[in-house]
């Protein structure tokens, strides 16, 4: 291959790149995976869908598959976690093995929510997202930074499916009807029109209308 | 219409009504009127010419992504069974011979969805992963759509009884979650539901509450809900509704509230659905809503017409919403104009399609309903609970009723 062709100037290009001057997720990774043997996808085999990743992404995939399947519950596994929901995500089973590290390890709860509020731009409507903060606040019974997350959301997306079943598990676990009544006026201020804040007022109000005098507090 | 002559609101519901819909309008105007730039004999073909539905195209764009998806997958790293599925949906809609697969090619998928079956029972989203309800419920319907016995014996129906027996939501009545450690949501419901009642593994105690825990998340306006309490959706109204035709509790419902709530979700100018209260238009919606008004349908013993004969939904408004303004050139279906084509949107357009071509008499003088009489657009029949073609579904259930 002529060195002077511009395809012999990219091959030339290519093997002048040490493989060590792109440092590789196994050599990024804080923790030792030496004794892991990744595990592929389709056992390496192409599928008839010809599935395809990222160099990287796949590499990190094979040892969070290895890992998982193993079963272990560890802080290289918590870490693993994280990267993998950095990259997806949507990927439950880093979420699910994330929980129980987060059990048996007794790991800290306050960074987890730093940790979702790190990775929310862009994952606004992702269901592990929600479901994992969720799990969270019921474990540390602390409900107080919850009324500005959900409008943090909310400011961009005033509809948020998400975010409003959220404040409806909000609301029935620490007993807020009251306080989150006050809370709504300002998105009918905002947007009259805005289903999502009437079908909260419903359900804030249905067990609180009780008397014809209610019913017509309600409808003024 | 009202909503272009009043000057631009300030909140943001009318803000982004008005601009949906005037691109939407202005789109389908633009199509339309082009016909005057055509002598008057030729005006008609032209009219047929941009209300053709592009079967082939959109089947040749899932038949691709079905022998090839390249990085495209991933998004859907935790998702492969969906990308079976949206896209054997539309092959199957479109039902057209030079993309249906042959044997090799259901060998080949069969190999997928055996690697994404978990040993505890159900499927994942990947091989080697942990199972999830919706990857499950992406490999049950594309084992249907196969048709083919060796897929049918792919799933493991004790494993999956007792990985469906561990959704069950450990405190509230009825509740399923989504996969372990996760969220509690109606799909999981309705999911549970279809798998044990397919795969004939359904119990009254795996079943336990669940109608009543459905009937529970139909709101004020009559749609249903994710979760108690939150607002009344086209996704879940399809999955609680499907559920209880699928479990003979459809009694639990407020019908003609029910009803209400889905006519006022086709949106009067643009043609095509929305999911919930002032929000804008979607082609998906295309199968969930009008998939609702199948399912009511059929449970009244196919009464649910107009008196000419329609459904209860302005049928050809719809299908002219998705011809003139969903379809890619290049093949595949979306959202709405400004969106890419994706294989979930062309999948739920193409069902919500064939829907829309249903009137009551369809059966019995072959009256199909087509803009323009377009008789070249027609798809295949499909079931609404299961979102396939009638005789796959057909298929699997006399299979399962032989075995038992």
């Amino acid at each position: 291959v002529s060195t002077q062709s511009t395809w012999g100037k990219s091959i030339l290009f290519l093997f002048s790149q040490k493989m060590e001057d792109k440092p590789s997720f196994l050599q990024k990774f804080p923790f030792d995976l030496s004794d892991v043997t990744p595990l592929k996808q389709y056992e390496g085999t192409s599928t008839i869908m010809s599935f395809a990743y990222d160099p990287e992404y796949e590499t990190i995939l094979d040892y969070f598959r290895a890992l998982l399947v193993k079963g272990e519950v560890s802080a290289r596994v918590f870490e693993l976690s994280s990267i993998v929901i950095l990259r997806l995500c949507g990927n439950y089973n880093a979420w699910y093995i994330r929980k129980k590290c987060i059990e048996e390890l007794k790991l800290d709860l306050i960074s987890e929510l730093e940790f979702i509020e790190d990775i929310l731009p862009g994952n606004e409507k992702s269901y592990q997202l929600w479901e994992h903060r969720r799990y969270i606040i019921e474990k540390l019974g602390d409900y107080s930074k919850e009324f500005d997350f959900i409008a943090k959301v909310l400011t961009e997306d005033n509809k948020n499916y998400h975010a409003w079943s959220y404040r409806v598990w909000l609301v029935e676990a620490f007993n807020l009807r009251d306080e989150d009544l006050k809370r709504l006026e300002l998105y009918f201020e905002e947007d009259p029109k805005n289903n999502s804040a009437w079908n909260h007022r419903h359900f804030l109000r249905q067990n609180q209308i009780k008397t014809a005098e209610d019913l017509h507090d309600e409808l003024k | 219409m009202e909503v272009l002559k009043k000057p631009s609101q300030k909140n943001r519901t009318d803000n982004e009504q008005e601009r949906v819909q005037k691109t939407i309008i202005a789109i389908m105007t633009a199509k339309i009127n082009s016909c005057l730039f055509y002598p008057d004999s030729e005006r008609d073909e032209y009219l047929q010419k941009i209300s053709l539905l592009h079967k082939r195209l959109h089947a040749a764009y899932a038949y691709r992504a079905l022998h090839s998806i390249g990085r495209n997958v991933f998004y859907y790293d935790a998702a492969h069974p969906w990308l079976l599925y949206w896209n054997l949906l539309t092959v199957s809609v479109v039902n057209d011979p030079e993309y249906n697969l042959n044997a090799k090619d259901k060998q080949d998928l069969i190999y997928i969805l055996r690697k994404c079956q978990a040993e505890e029972g159900g499927f994942a989203g990947a091989p080697h992963m942990k199972p999830h309800l919706a990857p499950t419920y992406a490999a049950i319907l594309s084992i249907i759509s196969l048709e083919d016995v060796e897929a049918y014996n792919v799933v493991n129906r004790e494993a999956m009884y007792k990985y469906l027996m561990k959704m069950k939501h450990p405190t509230i009545r009825g509740g399923f979650i989504m996969h372990e450690k996760g969220e509690l949501d109606l799909r999981a419901c309705f999911i549970a539901v279809l798998a044990a009642k397919v795969f004939k593994i359904d119990t009254p105690e795996l079943f336990n509450g669940v109608a009543e825990y459905i009937a529970s998340c139909q709101t004020y306006e009559g749609g249903v809900s994710g979760i108690r309490g939150s607002e009344a959706h086209g996704g879940y109204a399809f999955c609680g509704i499907a559920a209880l035709s699928l479990l003979g509790r459809m009694d639990l419902l407020d019908i003609p509230r029910l009803l209400n709530w889905l006519t006022y979700r086709q949106m009067s100018a643009e043609g095509g659905f929305n999911g919930r209260t002032n929000k804008v238009v979607d082609a998906c919606y295309s199968f969930w809503q009008s998939g609702i008004f199948k399912i009511l349908n059929i449970e009244v013993g196919g009464t649910l017409y107009t008196e000419e004969g329609y459904q209860l939904f302005d049928q050809l408004k719809l299908q002219m919403y998705l011809l003139l303004c969903c379809q890619e050139d290049e093949g595949g279906l979306k959202d709405k104009p400004g969106k890419m084509a994706d294989y979930y949107h062309t999948g739920y357009s193409l069902s919500g399609f064939s829907i829309s071509q249903e009137t009551r008499d369809f059966k019995v003088n072959g009256q199909q309903l087509n803009y323009l009489n377009n008789q070249m657009n027609q798809l295949e029949e499909i079931d609404p609970v299961f979102n396939l073609p009638v005789k796959k579904v057909n298929a699997i259930k006399e299979y399962f009723q032989k075995l038992q």
